[in-house]
């Protein structure tokens, strides 16, 4: 197994006098499904806004496939195959679910401006390319038949498809979820990890943030546990639950 | 298919513009030109503001610019108009880039002023620079376009100029709105349902797209700018102010901002109501109530906005939506008083 594929080596994040990340290191490895767990407001969500490049690290370095990727800009770091959902999806709401996907699909365009201001074939095979790539993906989410629909008309849970759909539709190797579960019910959240397993089957590297830790004992080998922007403990899930800071962190510590 | 009965509507829509000046009086015509050159400059800022959701007030810079350097070339420097206006294009272009890189980085009411900013300095150096652009009388006799020896003189040839001129610009704007471009433009409008976080994790250069449709609706305005500056032969820095922004981005919201078609409406409602209470308020009272009249104005415009606020170009799909309500809505009255 490569150790080198994604490596978060001592990074601090600031804001203002906040220390949301501390001192943190971890890595993920290839074909592996991480899962990171912690109580709300332990710096998961802030850690994959560092990884993609939406906050800017205060120190330390983050590597991907032996490539220094902290002072890249987001979207570049798209393109070295590292894709994301947000807790909040943070879908186009002004776009059917089809046109959502095929955003995904963009970064693959290459038609210039004069070519689209001329209609000219380049840019017309394209927009074609990205539809059958962006129904493909659709249909691996099951959510082929809601392609012209808006946003709004999905549940939750087909919204939370959606965002994955979106971020599949780049082509990533490395997959980044935040909370693709939170709020669903139970039948939903077995529908979800069965989709994430078969997608780490397909060769996926997948890193999955929850703040339920029920949650995660199904479908996750290796679980990374954060409190207060730190890591606390790694392991597999039988030693996390045993962990006495976990156990703390979870339901705080008896006065003695 | 779909295309076919595109083509034949683009075609009827054609074919009415075309014969539209020769059942009407020469007045009607200018109107029509007016019109139709709003047009061509608030369909590039339709773009901006209804596809990327970027608000800019400083357009009357550009479309000053593009005025400015074609009057300048043909007049002082002899140069046919049609290359001065290809020169106004690149050089509106290269300083809507330089301009754009920086002041596309603030969002919201940000922007609204860094561009009002923008549109007030650019119009003051039209006034101040007189050694070239005539300080603010300006200057006249700015030469007309001529087509292989043919000067377009008469309105009704201008007519026919513009037309093809806002045909093509259309189309042009159609294909970018429709193209990959497009679709990333409406990833940026926060205000429609846009996520900029979201477009740039997707792998979208969101400072690139901003730039480019910054760059494209400066140069609508330039080409706007001269088409009109050789149409009235005309310069001075009046017709440039900052006003002149207010008035495009009326033009282009109350026509519809998220539609192409929705600057055109726009462009004609506005000059249409302007010259109808022009006409309907006697030359001798119109001093008086100058005042007036822009009270007139602006209260349309607030009951259009509050009544329609999709802008003109919804009215018919709004009209249709009701009218198919109302003939449900008494077949569930008939039927449930029957039974």
């Amino acid at each position: 197994m490569d150790s080198q594929y994604l490596e978060v080596k001592d990074v601090n994040k600031d804001f203002g006098g906040l220390r949301a990340i501390n001192n943190l290191s971890m890595e993920v490895r290839k074909g592996e499904l991480l899962s990171i767990i912690g109580p709300n407001g332990a710096g998961k969500t802030t850690l994959l806004n560092l990884i993609t490049g939406i906050l800017p690290i205060n120190s330390g370095e983050i590597w991907f496939k032996e490539q220094r990727i902290d002072r890249i800009p987001t979207h570049l770091i798209c393109g070295l195959g590292i894709a994301r959902s947000f807790q909040n999806i943070q879908l186009f709401t002004n776009m059917s679910v089809l046109e959502n996907v095929m955003i995904g699909c963009h970064r693959w365009m290459r038609s210039t401006l004069l070519e689209i201001i001329l209609s000219l074939g380049r840019a017309r095979k394209e927009r074609r390319e990205a539809f059958e790539r962006a129904m493909e993906k659709l249909v691996l989410l099951g959510l082929e038949k809601k392609a012209n629909e808006m946003p709004s008309a999905l549940a939750l849970k087909e919204r939370k498809f959606l965002g994955i759909a979106r971020a599949l539709a780049t082509d990533p190797e490395l997959l980044l979820l935040d909370e693709p579960v939170g709020g669903l019910t139970l039948e939903e959240i077995n529908e979800v990890s069965k989709k994430i397993l078969k997608m780490q089957e397909n060769g996926l590297t997948i890193l999955f943030i929850e703040h339920r830790m029920e949650l995660v004992m199904g479908i996750s080998e290796r679980v990374m546990v954060m409190d207060l922007g730190q890591k606390i403990a790694e392991g597999t899930f039988d030693e996390i639950q045993r962990n006495e800071q976990v156990i703390t962190a979870y339901l705080g510590k008896e006065i003695e | 298919m779909i295309r076919y009965r595109k083509l034949i509507s683009f075609g009827f829509v054609g074919l009415i513009l075309c014969l539209l000046p020769l059942l009407f009086s020469p007045y009607f015509i200018s109107i029509l030109i007016i019109i139709m050159l709003y047009s061509i400059v608030s369909l590039g800022l339709g773009l901006l503001i209804g596809y990327a959701g970027q608000i800019s007030l400083g357009h009357n810079a550009f479309y000053g610019i593009g005025a400015y350097t074609s009057a300048i070339l043909s007049f002082r420097y002899g140069i046919s108009p049609w290359i001065a206006l290809v020169f106004g294009m690149v050089l509106t272009g290269s300083i809507a880039y330089l301009i754009g890189k920086p002041v596309l980085k603030f969002r919201g009411h940000m922007l609204v002023i860094v561009t009002t900013a923008i549109g007030l300095i650019v119009w003051g150096l039209f006034g101040e620079m007189d050694f070239i652009t005539g300080g603010h009388d300006g200057f006249s006799r700015v030469p007309r376009f001529s087509i292989g020896g043919f000067t377009l003189i008469q309105d009704i040839h201008y007519y026919y100029l513009v037309l093809v001129a806002l045909a093509i610009l259309f189309v042009v704007a159609s294909n970018i709105a429709k193209s990959r471009i497009g679709s990333e433009l409406r990833t940026i409008d926060l205000a429609s349902g846009g996520s900029e976080v979201a477009a740039e994790t997707l792998g979208i250069n969101i400072g690139k797209i901003k730039t480019q449709v910054f760059v494209i609706s400066a140069v609508y305005a330039s080409i706007g700018g001269s088409l009109y500056v050789h149409y009235i032969t005309h310069i001075d820095p009046s017709p440039y102010s900052l006003w002149t922004s207010f008035m495009l981005v009326v033009m282009v919201v109350i026509g519809g901002a998220r539609s192409l078609w929705g600057p055109i409406i726009g462009s004609a409602f506005y000059i249409g109501l302007k010259q109808l209470i022009a006409a309907a308020v006697p030359m001798k009272q119109s001093v008086i109530l100058a005042g007036f009249e822009s009270v007139i104005f602006s209260f349309v415009f607030i009951i259009v906005l509050v009544l329609l606020p999709d802008g003109l170009v919804r009215l018919p799909t709004i009209l249709y939506q009701r009218w198919v309500r109302k003939e449900t809505d008494e077949f569930a009255k008939k039927t449930s008083s029957g039974c």
